[in-house]
């Protein structure tokens, strides 16, 4: 194929794909660059974070759920009496003060609590 | 821009209709097909799944990126809605040749009828004037390669063009 034929050739197929460029319009570009669409979501990238996240909140809610809050706090200092030697000398008042936790099983009633006095020392 | 940031939306807003009109040629002319690809590509870009490195200009990279992902758009549907797409082309035919010239018409679809790596390389060294080593890279080939399709795609285009006019 000679140069003349080449650049005419060439002419040719631009000129045919710069109608069908006039005749086909591209959609707008706002329409199609959803930047701000994709950033809603959670990336590729962050997914298996994520995932964990989730799941160690789920494990968390689980934990903390089975765990028993009712217990007061006690105060520090008595608690280091309460563990030292002299843990009787703690006033009764003080201890009284916290409220005991409540039990969550059931206690048998005392109608059907009768145990003899040999069971029970056996 | 995160994960690109060496690409500058205004500067693919400037692009985005030589990328369009990539994208129809890599299709063979379907425009749902042409905008489904360029929404695949822009998306490709936001999640960072396509990364600029600057080693090549912007506009050869998303002409690279673009036809690979009509290559793997086409791979995926090539076989479910084999029939379905080709009333599509069909029926988007029918209204393209409605609108355009007639000669026109028949040079595009005989650059569509060539094999595709054919019909990629005349389009980006003939349409969009770029060099055929820049071409080579957006199809991912050896340079040597490249002039090999360049020169059969020029004589199969000749010869597709030169044929019907004989029998007029």
């Amino acid at each position: 194929m000679t140069e003349h034929h080449e650049s005419q050739l060439a002419a040719t197929l631009r000129a045919a794909l710069e109608q069908r460029d006039r005749v086909v319009r591209p959609p707008r570009f706002a329409t199609m660059w959803t930047e701000r669409s994709a950033r809603r979501g959670i990336g590729f990238a962050w997914r298996p974070l994520a995932a964990s996240a989730i799941c160690a909140l789920v494990v968390a809610g689980i934990v903390w759920r089975a765990t028993d809050h009712s217990a007061a706090q006690i105060d520090p200092q008595l608690a280091h009496q309460l563990s030292s030697a002299d843990y009787w000398r703690v006033p009764t008042d003080k201890l009284l003060a916290y409220e005991a936790a409540p039990l969550r099983a059931d206690l048998p009633s005392p109608a059907g609590f009768q145990i003899s006095l040999e069971e029970s020392v056996l | 821009m995160r994960h690109n940031p060496l690409i500058d939306p205004r500067e693919l807003e400037q692009l985005h209709a030589q990328c369009f009109s990539w994208a129809l040629t890599c299709v063979r002319g379907q425009r749902s097909e042409a905008e489904d690809v360029l929404q695949m590509t822009y998306l490709a870009i936001i999640e960072g799944r396509a990364r600029f490195d600057g080693a090549s200009s912007l506009k050869t990279w998303m002409f690279a990126v673009i036809r690979n992902q009509a290559r793997s758009r086409s791979r995926q549907i090539r076989y479910a809605l084999q029939s379905l797409t080709r009333i599509a082309a069909f029926a988007a035919d029918e209204q393209a040749s409605s609108d355009t010239d007639a000669h026109s018409d028949r040079i595009v679809a005989a650059l569509h009828a060539l094999p595709n790596r054919q019909r990629e390389v005349l389009d980006l060294v003939f349409y969009r004037g770029l060099a055929i080593a820049e071409a080579a890279t957006v199809l991912g080939i050896a340079l040597g390669t490249a002039r090999v399709h360049y020169e059969r795609g020029k004589a199969a285009l000749r010869q597709q063009l030169d044929a019907p006019e004989r029998t007029l």
